[in-house]
């Protein structure tokens, strides 16, 4: 699992305002709407998805105003309330998340993971983490595996030529959002708005 | 009875007491409206609509100039400014609707309270450059005219790239919000504009309002203060399965334990009680419209799009100005032939049957 990624080959994100900041979860300006709720980043999704039965703490995670703040709701619970299936679901939630970010901010995150090209996208840690790597002279070292799930969907859509529009639900039991069940998501809120021309229009 | 009368007519007496007529709204026509439904709802009917009324669901004129004040007095600090002046000179209070429109009518008020505070009145500085801007209205309910009052807004006057690099502010303010129709408001926005998603984020795209409807029944304990009524009749599956459409079918009824603690009616049962008399006799009133078109375009519990399979809107909220036909039609219905007259007269609107 471990895996080495040559630094010069690689797209390395670490802040969020750097030019590749886009692809941390962190980031900001990649709202996300389940449930036609507003979620302002795929962190606070994927830290209050650990939560499925604890519609409170999924609703004060999300409802804060940065992803910072909502990782550190989410570590003052996450010994006592996390899912008890959460180490085996976790990559599977994540790459549910990166779709949902990709399907609803196409044009801004196709082509942030367009501009990577064929490099290899790694997430830099300064210690060790499931998610990134840490740097080991000129390589970095780890699991990698936000990196490696945003290289899979640069294969599987961008490469690819795909627009993703609709991502289907993780068949996992009570997967909730605030209680209710969490269907196919897709990127298509299109209604029949009438013009306020029209006199006989609800306000 | 008489009591109950007399407080509701204190509240609302002021209903369209800018008309050349005066207000409409008397004693006997709040009697007269409640003594349409049957003879033992009366007396509840008047107590809930008193208790409902009390919770600050009604904004007389008075009470409007109190809003716009406070929100005029807010301004300078939401919008980084020491000085009202200095901030009303460099903001653009948007008037896109119609000289009849709510949004008209709350701009004239702004005027006079701006004229008061500042010494000069809104468009003394139009020509200055704008680093502000302002969207104002009475009502966001499902959010279909702010949508393309902003979107066309705009998009004529180039606006995007100035809000996402914060060049300017961009601000929108209501007096009552239903946040179902702000959130998908925002989302359809943002798809409206190519997937942008400055409109999802509160920083940068704020809405703000001084009461909100909580009416999406998949949040967290929204208060559900609207009429939204539970699967309890034959009739309402009826009524539904005439609908020719399938959006949104999913929300047309609350579950039984929503929302789970009662703070809006005095009771759960007296919500179930009252969201089925108006429910029964805006259906029976519907029955009534003899052309389908027109038919389908409205729904028993106030208007909402077209296409979604569902009871209304179900607002319970009014102001002085005029009533949103996202009410109950039993607060506004009133078409000659159907046997029914609204406790709150149209005006501007008509009903098109």
């Amino acid at each position: 699992m471990i895996r080495e990624y040559n630094i010069s080959d690689s797209v390395v994100f670490r802040k969020t305002k750097e030019q590749f900041g886009g692809l941390s979860n962190m980031a900001s300006g990649y709202s996300l709407y389940v449930n036609e709720i507003i979620i302002p980043s795929a962190e606070h999704l994927y830290q209050a998805m650990r939560y499925s039965a604890y519609p409170e703490i999924q609703a004060e995670i999300i409802s804060q105003d940065n992803a910072m703040k909502a990782k550190m709701v989410s570590n003052k619970y996450k010994d006592a309330y996390s899912r008890k299936d959460w180490d085996q679901i976790q990559v599977k939630v994540m790459r549910w998340v990166l779709e949902i970010k990709l399907a609803q901010n196409w044009n801004q995150f196709s082509e942030l993971l367009a501009s990577t090209g064929d490099k290899n996208i790694v997430e830099y840690a300064p210690k060790y983490k499931l998610w990134g790597a840490i740097q080991s002279g000129n390589k970095l070292v780890g699991i990698n595996a936000l990196g490696r799930l945003l290289m899979q969907l640069r294969e599987k859509y961008i490469h690819a030529g795909d627009r993703l529009y609709c991502v289907d639900p993780l068949p996992i039991s009570n997967f909730m959002l605030y209680g209710h069940p969490i269907g196919i998501i897709c990127d298509d809120l299109i209604i029949d708005i009438v013009t306020y021309e029209d006199e006989d229009i609800c306000c | 009875m008489d009591t109950k009368v007399e407080d509701i007519y204190s509240i609302i007496k002021d209903y369209h007491c800018d008309e050349v007529d005066g207000s409409p709204i008397s004693t006997e026509s709040i009697v007269q409206w409640v003594n349409q439904f049957d003879t033992d709802d009366r007396d509840f009917i008047l107590d809930e609509l008193l208790h409902l009324l009390s919770q600050d669901i009604y904004v007389s004129k008075a009470k409007a100039l109190e809003l716009l004040s406070s929100f005029v007095q807010n301004l300078p600090s939401l919008l980084g400014y020491n000085d009202l002046s200095d901030c009303v000179k460099q903001t653009e209070f948007i008037c896109v609707q119609k000289p009849q429109k709510s949004q008209c009518v709350l701009l004239e008020l702004l005027d006079s309270i701006i004229l008061e505070k500042c010494g000069f009145s809104l468009n003394a500085y139009s020509d200055n450059a704008k680093k502000n801007y302002i969207y104002i209205d009475d009502i966001l309910a499902s959010g279909g005219t702010f949508c393309n009052d902003i979107h066309n807004y705009v998009k004529t006057q180039n606006l995007l790239d100035k809000i996402k690099s914060k060049e300017i502010k961009f601000l929108s303010y209501f007096f009552c919000e239903h946040t179902w129709g702000s959130n998908n408001a925002r989302y359809i926005l943002k798809n409206k504009f190519n997937g942008d998603s400055v409109f999802l984020e509160p920083k940068l795209f704020p809405i703000f309002s001084d009461y909100k409807i909580e009416n999406n029944i998949r949040a967290v304990n929204d208060k559900l203060n609207l009429v939204y009524p539970t699967k309890s009749k034959s009739t309402y599956d009826d009524y539904l399965a005439n609908i020719n459409s399938d959006r949104q079918a999913e929300k047309a009824y609350r579950v039984a334990n929503q929302p789970s603690k009662e703070a809006f009616f005095r009771s759960s049962e007296n919500r179930l009680k009252l969201e089925q008399i108006f429910l029964d006799k805006g259906i029976e009133i519907i029955s009534k419209i003899a052309d389908d078109d027109t038919k389908s375009k409205h729904r028993p519990l106030g208007k909402t799009y077209p296409s979604y399979k569902t009871f209304g809107t179900g607002t319970m909220f009014f102001t002085w100005r005029n009533v949103s036909n996202t009410c109950p039609i039993v607060f506004w219905w009133n078409v000659p032939g159907h046997g029914w007259i609204g406790l709150f007269p149209l005006k501007n609107r008509g009903i098109k049957i």
